[in-house]
């Protein structure tokens, strides 16, 4: 049958439209929960969607103007070379020197070629002056501002600034300018020309570094890209150690499980976001329907069918949708731009915003479904005396069974119960709502609260005590048998101990062992940087309990050069292969009185996330059985680092007395927890605000979507509470009644967030934990919650005392109607 | 003993041109255990009447007593009060609570006041309008002859000094329509209990004890029925 012949398709689209229209005009406050929650979905979908992809366009953008790889030990030739293979698109030439401890703080010298020497169309960013210019002459240099404050350096280009270098030089510069780096930095880089990197005291004998780009990189795969690095190394003579590739721009090319991990998370928070408006709008929906039941029976009556009424509530929805969606788009398209502004693109904008605007019609159209067909299922004759409530079906009397209560308590808290009852299902999805914002919340608080900045400023030595005494980098570097030698002329000997121990405050003194040494293995050499430390037969067992490949056993080590590889799984990026049971190894080392060379056989290897278990382990490659190593260094003192543990509440009065005790001898250096701290809070800081201000975002949307339940929750049913009023309930037992059915939600909310929040919070800590980030320990953020709790149980409190004195203005007669 | 008094009871609404007399001046006299109809016809008033009567809406000028009491000087939590304690009402739509049974529906106004029913007078109440059956059935599964049986025993349930009903049986069928008269008039009688009842049916009209006509907010007529 043609659709036009239908009676009910009849030219009436008209008509049931301005009803839709009209029926929508007349209910503005149920219009502005229903718009307020599309425009809240949105808004938090644009932002979040935009927030990815323009956290990926950022990447991109960033990257592309960011060096491929690094290569180091570069002659000139060599650099030439890269220059002149076609596969490269940028090189430039870089120098960096020694590193030099100056007043506490690690500055480096380092310099970049004055033209690229290869530019085919890249711009690279390397450090721009924030004031002045680069430095060209031999005498110019540029420093950071953050260290110039550090230093008392007045921060203008045109002072005279004073180096004195790990070798003992000291050197007059003029500032040429200044560049921007955060505060709290490890190492602080002091920039120098070309022709101070040619002739330069520092750098003239430095090796090259090549910074490279390559051609159609940002098209390859990460395999693929990696290959191409790797091999454009080797057909330079460039040995795999030397090689770095900037792992920022691998990670932005396909082919990554980050990315995906990414994706799929944005997509199912998105779901989750999407299911959370089906929800609210439903409800609203759903009432505003139920309230309108009368309406609908009239319009039966007068034939409109019902499909057309279906109809008219589906144009309701689209009606509001097409109102609220455009003002989302805006609102989420502006914060995306004040979070992200280096993201900001039109086109993914346009496209989001097509995707989101799809996504939420949907939803309204899913949302609506359901109350548009109990709309249309209405016979006039049941609109007529609907209540909206027909009552659960009572279960049977059982024979003998106890008869069923006559009347339950009737107070105003129990009706709040009953009426919640009424449908329990709308309840628990309405509770289930509230509570996905408040799961998200919790979850970002218990990482603000888990992440101990003491655990992760404790990483490494400073698990096991507040200060570290050990030799002074400057002059490690310049002895000519490196540390071994300070070890040999200044032991950290007892006598050093003792004058420690009798620090007021000190609790006690773990000794770190160790010996520098070079190695070489698999045609790969390292000079001196390196560790080896002892361990004895007892520790054989518990390194067995670390996850770890070979059998190895400390008598047939001493007996048979066995060595251990603790560092598993590090190495394969940096040197492109892995020490395994049984390769050789051939250490050398200063044995206080000459060099010595022997090769070792690795008998196991330990994973390097799991070895943590001594003071020390943190920064050792190779582990020897104790009798070995006293051999190899003929009774050696080898004490390296004293961990000075100390009472908690004395740590700043130790700090200074240690600080005296170390400037007697011009060998040590004094680390401190508290420098470790301050790094910690800087690099924690603005990942906690992004943090907290998501919170808030969240917190917003559920004490939005609360009220918006509560408020049309109440404004749907005035007449039954007109009624209630009616047959002699007061003003003030209304209002209790409503605050209980709100508190009754919040209080489901909270359990929600409570239970499930607290589960989720533990899973991420547990998933952290797994994937290595120790300094996350469970810690319940109970202030946050009360903090959380406190607003949700006061909004119903506040609506409801709002809204029975905003109802109440109106006559009771008039809402009996 | 007169229970209710009106004395030149206005109703207003709007102002200049636009002003409508709902109520113009009601004085009338309800004395005790008396059941009385006001007819009228539709808009005339009578509607707002029994709302002022209730204590539902608030007269712009006159008086309402009640049991010696006046409406005027209570609070809005007062004048609640006092209406679920003193007055009973019957409505049109029933106004049954649907979250409640039936029995729960019946005893609303006295759990509302925080006291207990009294059982052996609820007990005549119940078997009187043929409830007993019915206690833990939902309003909504209930006809409307037996919905309006409930907001009766609800009515009455308080013991009040006096029961309004406006147009109780607007929405029941003429058979169904006299048992409910016939059982608000027996209940009345039983429990001594004064009822004002709002109808624009004459022959409903002429079962009360006196018939009061309003036309244009005024009282045009008061007799005593045969």
């Amino acid at each position: 049958m043609r659709r036009s012949r239908r009676i009910s398709s009849n030219n009436n689209r008209k008509a049931v439209w301005s009803l839709a229209v009209r029926s929508v005009k007349s209910s503005k406050m149920k219009d502005f929960f229903v718009i307020l929650t599309i425009v809240l979905s949105v808004s938090l979908l644009m932002v979040m969607s935009l927030f990815y992809v323009g956290m990926n366009t950022e990447t991109k953008r960033t990257v592309a103007r960011m060096q491929h790889a690094i290569y180091y030990n570069l002659e000139e030739e060599q650099l030439t070379q890269m220059a002149k293979d076609e596969r490269s698109q940028y090189v430039l030439s870089m120098k960096e020197g020694q590193a030099v401890e100056v007043d506490g703080n690690m500055v480096k010298p380092a310099a970049y070629g004055k033209e690229p020497l290869k530019n085919e169309g890249i711009e690279i960013d390397t450090v721009t002056p924030t004031k002045g210019k680069i430095p060209e002459k031999a005498d110019e240099i540029m420093l950071s501002d953050a260290y110039c404050k550090l230093a008392g350096i007045k921060a203008a280009p045109g002072e005279t600034v004073s180096f004195t270098w790990l070798d003992g030089t000291t050197e007059n510069y003029r500032l040429s300018g200044i560049y921007h780096t955060g505060e709290n930095q490890p190492l602080y880089t002091v920039l120098f020309s070309e022709a101070y990197a040619r002739e330069g005291s520092q750098l003239k004998e430095v090796p090259w570094e090549g910074i490279v780009c390559f051609y159609g990189a940002d098209e390859m795969t990460q395999p693929a890209f990696e290959e191409l690095v790797y091999g454009f190394g080797d057909d330079c003579g460039i040995a795999r150690k030397d090689m770095n590739i900037n792992n920022f721009f691998l990670d932005a090319l396909p082919g990554g499980d980050m990315a995906m991990q990414q994706m799929m998370l944005v997509i199912c928070a998105g779901i989750g976001l999407l299911f959370v408006s089906v929800l609210v709008i439903y409800s609203v929906f759903y009432l505003s329907v139920v309230g309108r039941i009368r309406q609908f029976g009239q319009l039966r009556t007068i034939g409109m069918t019902k499909r057309q009424i279906r109809r008219m509530v589906r144009i309701e929805g689209l009606f509001l949708s097409a109102l609220g969606i455009p003002i989302g788009l805006l609102v989420g398209g502006a914060v995306s731009y004040v979070i992200r502004p280096g993201g900001w693109d039109v086109v993914h904008t346009l496209i989001v915003a097509g995707i989101v605007t799809m996504a939420d019609i949907i939803t309204v159209l899913i949302s609506v479904q359901k109350p548009a067909k109990k709309a249309a299922s209405v016979s006039p004759v049941e609109a007529a005396k609907y209540s909206g409530y027909t009552g659960e079906e009572k279960k049977k009397k059982e024979p003998g069974s106890r008869t069923i209560k006559l009347a339950r308590k009737i107070t105003p808290t129990s009706l709040a119960v009953m009426s919640n009852a009424r449908n329990k299902k709308k309840t628990v999805l309405t509770m289930i709502s509230l509570g996905i914002g408040g799961i998200l919340y919790m979850l970002a608080a218990f990482f603000v609260t888990s992440t101990s900045l003491e655990g992760y400023a404790r990483q490494g030595e400073y698990k096991y005590g507040e200060f570290v005494i050990g030799y002074s980098y400057n002059v490690a570097e310049t002895a000519k048998q490196g540390e071994t030698q300070l070890q040999k002329e200044h032991p950290l000997d007892e006598k050093l101990i003792q004058e420690i121990e009798k620090t007021d405050g000190v609790k006690n003194i773990h000794t770190v062992q160790k010996l520098e040494v070079s190695w070489e293995a698999h045609g790969t050499q390292e000079e001196g940087d390196d560790n080896v430390r002892g361990f004895s037969k007892r520790r054989t067992e518990k390194l067995k309990d670390l996850k770890h490949t070979g059998d190895f056993i400390y008598e047939k080590m001493v007996e048979e050069n066995g060595i251990l590889f603790t560092r598993g799984g590090a190495w394969e990026e940096v040197y492109g292969w892995e020490f395994k049971p049984g390769d050789k190894v051939k250490l050398s080392w200063y044995d206080g009185e000459e060099e010595r060379e022997k090769e070792f056989t690795i008998m196991g290897v330990i994973d390097a996330g799991d070895f943590d278990e001594e003071p020390g382990d943190t920064f050792t490659s190779f582990l020897i059985p104790e009798q070995t190593l006293k051999s190899m260094t003929k009774g050696l003192n080898l004490n390296a680092d004293l961990i000075v543990e100390t009472d908690q509440k004395k740590e700043t009065q130790v700090g200074k007395e240690l600080k005296n005790i170390t400037k007697q001898y011009p060998y040590l250096s004094l680390g401190t927890l508290e420098e470790q701290r301050l790094i910690a809070k800087s690099q924690f800081t603005t990942l906690f605000s992004v943090m907290l201000g998501l919170s808030m975002f969240i917190i917003g949307f559920a004490l939005l979507n609360l009220l918006n339940t509560l408020i049309t929750n109440i404004l749907t049913r005035s007449h039954e509470f007109a009624m209630l009023q009616s047959v002699g309930m007061t003003r003030r037992q209304l209002c209790k009644m409503l605050r209980m059915e709100g508190l009754i939600l919040a209080a489901g909310n909270l359990a929600v967030s409570l239970v499930l929040g607290t589960a989720a919070g533990y899973a991420m800590i547990q998933i952290m934990n797994y994937f290595g980030v120790d300094y996350m320990h469970f810690v319940f953020p109970v202030w946050y919650f009360i903090g959380y709790a406190v607003f949700i149980l006061l909004v119903p409190v506040l609506v409801t005392e709002y809204m029975v004195r905003k109802f109440q203005k109106q006559s009771l007669v008039d809402r009996l109607r | 003993m007169s229970i209710l008094v009106t004395e030149n009871l206005k109703k207003y609404y709007g102002t200049g041109a636009n002003e409508v007399r709902a109520l113009d001046g009601v004085s009338m006299e309800v004395e005790d255990g008396e059941f009385v109809a006001i007819v009228g016809t539709s808009g005339s008033g009578k509607s707002t009447l029994l709302n002022m009567l209730g204590g539902l809406d608030i007269p712009t000028a006159g008086e309402v007593t009640i049991a010696g009491k006046k409406l005027s000087g209570m609070g809005d939590e007062k004048l609640t009060i006092f209406r679920r304690r003193r007055i009973g009402f019957v409505f049109q739509n029933y106004n049954l609570v649907p979250i409640l049974n039936v029995y729960e529906n019946i005893i609303l106004p006295v759990s509302l006041d925080g006291g207990k029913p009294d059982e052996l007078y609820l007990k005549k109440i119940i078997s009187l309008l043929g409830l007993k059956e019915r206690l833990t059935e939902m309003p909504g599964n209930l006809s409307g002859g037996q919905q309006q049986r409930v907001a009766i025993a609800r009515a009455l349930a308080s013991k009040p000094a006096l029961v309004l009903a406006d147009e109780p049986t607007g929405n029941l069928d003429s058979k169904t329509s006299q048992d409910v008269i016939g059982l608000i008039k027996t209940s009345s009688r039983q429990f001594h209990q004064t009822v004002v009842m709002i109808t624009h049916n004459e022959e409903i009209a002429q079962t009360a004890d006196r018939i009061i006509r309003i036309e244009d907010g005024k009282i045009m007529e008061s007799r005593w029925t045969v």
